[in-house]
């Protein structure tokens, strides 16, 4: 045995990092599965439950509700705030002073703290003396401690305003990117401006936009404290995220066991659907999908293609 | 055969000066724009292609004035130092793409057969379905040539389009495109930083320099008669050597060596003053005949590339020049070393304007 022995002391320089995520993470996360198996009466007085809480969370029909309600908001948030956070990008000078001069008054929104934009757009949106209210009321009755149309609106009038523009900033950022060349090579094939977009832009900014969703779907969905201020999560539960209810049953009903396991089912769903959301975006880019040898390539690409390329054979018969 | 004329071209940005007063005919064939980054070979480019708008002056094709034609409808194509092509859409595609555009309307079968030939004549047969992305970078710029060619534009520009890829692939291409062009009607016009592929091409050249077009002719001609020192510059590879000297009486001054110089071109002339200019390979190690003149330097640095050695090498007076060595040879530092020279090789240039004043012997045509 003349061969070297391997000196494996790097491990010991992951230590630091290893105690960090410990007590920061994984220590935590592991109290709150503690607590969501075992039913807590006092000190020395637990019973152990298995799965009945995670049983009871998953039928609950508020629980269910606020899913709903966070599904349907994160979507239309996606809807909106995409398209528009594109839009504004593509408004925005390319240079100059003019170019940090929007992209400083483009930035403001997302340097507020969370509570201050609740509170502020809390007294913006009052019908007696906030700017925002009383104007609307003008043109339509607005009250958004009555109608749930109302406060729903405003939630998602108020998350526009605060993340549109970190789309726009990374949008932005990518388009830059796009070397000028691009466009002149389209304006020489006549391409007309919604071909540039289709097929220059939109592809280029393939992976910018999908950290934009991920990031807008990630907020959106754990969004608390702006409806908590704002709305109280009100009328009635109309506008109660997830993050809301969890916060009323942990320490409005102290049910730290049924919390522990509502944590748990929140934190995994939104890990798992991140995950799939980026698997399948990124399908055509995965390692395993390219690492053939060209010749194989041809021949696996055009038996996959073929349905997709019967347009392109008919042609090149 | 059709010509391009640019007449009294000029450009400006705001005060400041751009392009001056170029004037030039292009023909059917490759026409070559030499000259070194910053000189206004990509922004001519662009002028002609008509993504810019010339300040002053005029650009006709085949006597039509079409400076004030769209982009779009002018018969140009562009291919980029960068390899660009649309990058969701297949290599069958991004080649269609600018006949699906075209006004004239072509039918799906022609557009096949054209990208087909395309493809075939660039070699890329096997990759129609691929995206650009999948492709080398030698095939990614081999798709926007294509591109370039499909829809048979009266003019093709070319910019400094081999500058990314590696030297081999580069050879390659840069014969490939001299065969392709060479059968194609269009005025193909093809811009390099790179003196030596200019003389490869040994086509129609312009050399450009801080916006101008400062010297036309076939590329060789202009290497051995360059109109001054710029182009000489932009001509030489290796770069030209270049030192002031002294002159009176037929003696003239290299570095520190005194030696008879005999000219018609400056005999009789009031002349003191000018820059001598010699290639780094018409220097040699040895004497080469009776009228070579010796000199002594010291080494500074040896460059070797495979085929030859650069020597670096300093005067007492701290001018340094560059000897070209034939195969590997290796010098110690500091080292004197002898270096011998032809007066009929030098080049003579004036002093204040950089115009040529004589050439190496035999260079005359």
């Amino acid at each position: 045995m003349d061969a070297k022995k391997k000196n494996n002391k790097a491990w010991f320089l992951v230590l630091p990092v290893v105690f960090v995520v410990a007590f920061t993470a994984i220590i935590p996360l592991m109290a709150v599965a503690n607590y969501s198996l075992q039913d807590i009466q006092g000190a020395d007085n637990r019973l152990f439950v298995g799965l009945d809480f995670f049983k009871r969370v998953a039928t609950d029909p508020n629980v269910q509700d606020a899913f709903a309600r966070n599904v349907t908001l994160s979507m239309q948030i996606l809807l909106i705030q995409i398209p528009l956070g594109i839009f504004l990008a593509r408004l925005m000078p390319k240079s100059g002073w003019k170019a940090s001069a929007a992209l400083v008054v483009v930035a403001i929104p997302l340097i507020i703290p969370w509570n201050v934009v609740g509170t502020t757009w809390r007294i913006f949106t009052r019908n007696d003396i906030g700017l925002g209210g009383v104007l609307v009321n003008k043109f339509t009755d607005y009250n958004l401690s009555e109608s749930t149309f109302d406060a729903w609106a405003t939630i998602l009038v108020m998350d526009t305003w605060h993340w549109t523009p970190l789309v726009t900033l990374l949008v932005y950022a990518g388009l830059r990117s796009i070397p000028q060349a691009y466009y002149q090579a389209a304006a020489i094939d006549g391409a007309s401006a919604l071909a540039v977009f289709r097929f220059v832009e939109l592809p280029k900014l393939k992976r910018v936009l999908m950290i934009a969703l991920l990031l807008r779907f990630m907020d959106s969905f754990m969004m608390y404290t702006e409806p908590f201020v704002v709305t109280g999560g009100g009328p009635g539960s109309s506008t109660q995220t997830l993050s809301i209810l969890l916060t009323t049953i942990a320490i409005g009903q102290f049910d730290i066991g049924v919390a522990g396991a509502f944590s748990l089912m929140y934190f995994l769903f939104i890990q798992i659907f991140s995950f799939l959301f980026f698997t399948v975006l990124t399908l055509d880019e995965r390692p395993g999908a390219t690492r053939v040898t060209p010749k194989e390539k041809v021949k696996s690409r055009e038996k996959v293609e073929k349905p997709v390329n019967s347009k392109l054979k008919k042609v090149l018969k | 055969m059709s010509t391009l004329e640019l007449k009294n071209i000029a450009l400006h940005d705001g005060a400041e000066d751009v392009m001056y007063d170029i004037s030039a005919t292009m023909s059917s064939g490759i026409n070559l724009l030499v000259g070194p980054t910053l000189s206004g070979k990509t922004t001519l480019m662009r002028l002609i292609a008509g993504l810019v708008k010339p300040s002053s002056g005029s650009i006709a094709l085949d006597g039509a004035d079409i400076s004030n034609v769209a982009v779009k409808d002018r018969s140009v194509a562009f291919v980029y130092q960068q390899f660009i092509n649309y990058p969701s859409l297949t290599v069958f595609e991004n080649i269609a793409s600018p006949l699906k555009v075209d006004k004239v309307k072509h039918s799906k079968e022609e557009i096949a057969a054209r990208v087909e030939e395309m493809a075939k004549l660039l070699g890329l047969s096997p990759f129609l379905k691929r995206k650009p992305s999948e492709l080398s970078g030698g095939q990614q710029q081999r798709v926007a040539i294509a591109r370039a060619l499909a829809r048979k534009s009266d003019i093709v520009l070319l910019d400094e389009p081999l500058a990314n890829l590696d030297y081999k692939l580069r050879e390659q291409l840069r014969a490939e495109l001299q065969s392709i062009f060479s059968e194609e009607n269009a005025i193909v016009i093809y811009s390099t930083a790179e003196p030596s592929e200019a003389l490869d091409f040994a086509t129609n050249s312009f050399v450009m320099s801080e916006g101008r077009i400062i010297q036309a002719g076939k590329a060789l001609d202009i290497y051995k008669q360059p109109v001054n020192v710029a182009a000489a510059k932009a001509m030489a590879d290796p770069p030209i050597n270049l030192l002031p000297s002294s002159y009176s009486n037929q003696r003239a001054i290299f570095a520190n060596k005194e030696f008879q110089l005999e000219r018609p071109e400056i005999i009789g002339k009031e002349i003191s003053n000018f820059t001598l200019g010699i290639q780094p390979g018409k220097i040699t190690l040895q004497p080469t005949g009776s009228n070579s003149i010796e000199f002594s330097a010291e080494v500074q640095l040896a460059e070797v590339t495979g085929s030859s050695t650069f020597v670096h090498v300093k005067f007492e007076t701290g001018q340094e020049i560059v000897i070209e060595v034939e195969g590997t040879e290796t010098f110690e530092l500091d080292q004197r070393l002898k270096g011998y020279f032809n007066p009929d090789d030098l080049y003579g240039f004036d002093v204040n304007t950089g115009k040529s004043i004589f050439f190496p012997k035999g260079s005359v045509n």
